[in-house]
């Protein structure tokens, strides 16, 4: 049983940010944050395969929202069947 | 020719599945709406996908690049791929609920959570209101897509597609809901995939038909790209957008009671925003790439550039399947909503049915609904005028409001129902403040270039909070005094 500040931590529900998955949350809204790319804004260039960088960059940013989900999936989501 | 052939051998097909789930399915509420709780993996995936890639994902991706460029891409391949979180914070919780206490219906749960019927009442007239002429809206897209392929007027194909629809539905409930969306996503990712690669190789490959556009309108391959449409306020505002309303579409929320497990709604999360990643970006990259081809399409019918590019640049076989694809994102929406609608209108209205069973209610529901869809298309009604073009064009709004109501009462022990009533209906109306117009076209109330979804979601949960604390504190003292 977990304790802080005297406080029962049992009765925290789930998805409750702990230490050991804190970070899943924030890559979660660091994620989000990364997809608002102004910095690249009225950008085009480089293009890879005739295609703007940016939008290699928001496929990658979404495959790696799967690679992020899985690990939620693992590390969060508990079963609680 | 090929088309009609198709269109009759895919009809035939999933009336044949509708008939195969009817035998299937026991005659309890749970397994006709809910196919008893029993979608593992792959057909909760496929059954989700389908039901959330409509028309809009077929053509109006593709309309929507060929006007604004690459930019459609972004807000639709991460936004809705991020959306997927939400199977985690909402679907996990709805699905333990629905199994534990045996719930069917979204305003179901949200009412009994709040022992509020007035508020199961109005979560629930707000899905119905922005769900049905959405309803239409695919009846008539289908009709107009059949027009296309064929000499059939738009009406009798959104009429007989309407009728199919309703069959399979009838027959199978929600397990011929699911496996005809298994085969219409089947369907979908094939005939998209096919698109693009023909397309591609007659224009010389890829890396060709991206410079091609780009020589021709640059502009599309950066943003705010055309009609300087977005603006970093407009794709913050659509990145938020689908993770607040995608979830409160009746067809999507009662999906989350269909999973077998949780596995199940953990398999489809991982894999949602992978599957978008790659199929959102076909329709996109068809849109630009028209610009590099020379043809011409007029202002309005920019939604017609997919079906002339597949026309112009592959063989007529792949150019039927495709449109058949189309068909199958349109139907494989309508068909839940259909079903979501009428498992709604037969359980959440609080009248005796003491002489007719749950079940054939819904299946009378499903025929009420199916011919009140035929008589918006016999009646001439055109989803971009009047109340129910607001309400088309603001369905996604409308739904998102009903987010913060969802997440309160799946997680917020203090949150009353007066909170959760006042923030939907406060939260609705702000939505049409936001969108009224003055005479010279712009917002009475500024919307600082964010799309006005974005200010009533604000609205609905700063109302929530409120109102929830100043009524648990007027029942608190209450309380003391008794």
């Amino acid at each position: 049983m977990v304790e802080i500040g005297g406080k029962n931590l049992k009765k925290l529900p789930f998805w409750f940010p702990k230490k050991d998955n804190f970070i899943w949350y924030l890559i979660t809204i660091i994620l989000f944050l990364l997809s608002i790319d102004i910095w690249w804004w009225e950008r085009s260039k480089p293009l890879i395969y005739g295609l703007p960088f940016w939008v290699l960059y928001i496929f990658f940013l979404t495959i790696i929202t799967s690679l992020v989900f899985y690990t939620i999936s693992k590390k969060i989501w508990r079963d609680e069947n | 020719m090929i088309f009609i052939a198709l269109i009759i051998i895919y009809f035939i097909f999933l009336v044949l599945l509708g008939l195969i789930a009817r035998n299937k399915t026991k005659k309890t509420p749970e397994d006709y709406f809910l196919a008893n709780r029993t979608f593992g993996p792959l057909i909760l995936l496929l059954t989700l996908a389908a039901t959330n890639f409509s028309a809009f994902t077929f053509l109006g991706f593709a309309g929507g690049a060929y006007k604004y460029g690459f930019g459609q891409y972004g807000i639709m391949g991460f936004g809705t791929g991020f959306m997927a979180i939400m199977f985690f914070i909402i679907g996990r919780k709805v699905w333990k609920l629905g199994k534990t206490k045996g719930y069917i219906t979204p305003p179901e749960l949200i009412g009994d959570r709040f022992n509020s019927i007035s508020l199961r009442l109005i979560f629930m007239s707000v899905m119905v209101i922005f769900t049905i002429p959405y309803l239409a809206t695919q009846a008539i897209g289908a009709g107009m897509l059949i027009e296309y392929m064929t000499d059939i007027s738009w009406q009798i194909g959104a009429i007989v597609t309407m009728i199919i629809i309703m069959v399979y539905v009838l027959s199978g409930g929600m397990r011929g809901s699911g496996w005809t969306d298994v085969i219409q996503g089947l369907i979908m990712i094939i005939a998209m995939s096919l698109a693009v690669i023909f397309i591609a190789i007659n224009l010389g490959g890829f890396e060709s038909a991206n410079l091609a556009a780009f020589s021709e309108n640059p502009v599309l391959f950066t943003r705010p790209g055309g009609n300087n449409y977005f603006l970093p306020q407009m794709w913050f505002s659509f990145m938020l957008l689908w993770l607040f309303a995608d979830p409160m579409f009746p067809q999507i929320f009662s999906r989350f009671y269909t999973a077998k497990d949780e596995k199940s709604l953990k398999i489809s999360m991982i894999v949602y925003p992978a599957l978008v990643s790659l199929l959102f970006l076909f329709p996109v990259m068809i849109g630009v790439w028209a610009h590099g081809t020379g043809i011409e399409i007029a202002a309005g019918s920019e939604d017609m550039v997919l079906p002339m590019m597949v026309a112009t640049y592959a063989p007529t076989f792949v150019f039927a399947f495709v449109m058949v694809g189309a068909l199958a994102a349109l139907m494989s929406t309508a068909d839940s909503q259909l079903l979501s609608l009428s498992t709604m209108l037969s359980r959440d209205i609080p009248i005796k049915k003491k002489k007719i069973s749950e079940i054939n209610l819904g299946k009378i529901l499903i025929v009420i609904l199916s011919l009140f869809a035929i008589l918006f298309v016999i009646g001439g009604y055109d989803p971009k005028v009047g109340i129910m073009g607001t309400l088309v064009s603001t369905t996604f709004s409308g739904l998102a409001v009903l987010c913060p109501t969802a997440i309160a009462a799946l997680y917020w022990k203090k949150a009353t129902k007066y909170g959760c009533i006042s923030s939907i209906i406060i939260g609705e109306m702000s939505i049409f403040l936001f969108e009224f117009k003055n005479q010279a076209g712009s917002s009475i109330i500024p919307t600082f270039g964010f799309l006005s979804a974005i200010w009533a979601i604000l609205v609905s949960i700063i109302v929530l909070i409120v109102i929830s604390y100043l009524t648990q504190l007027k029942s608190k003292k209450l309380n003391i005094i008794n």
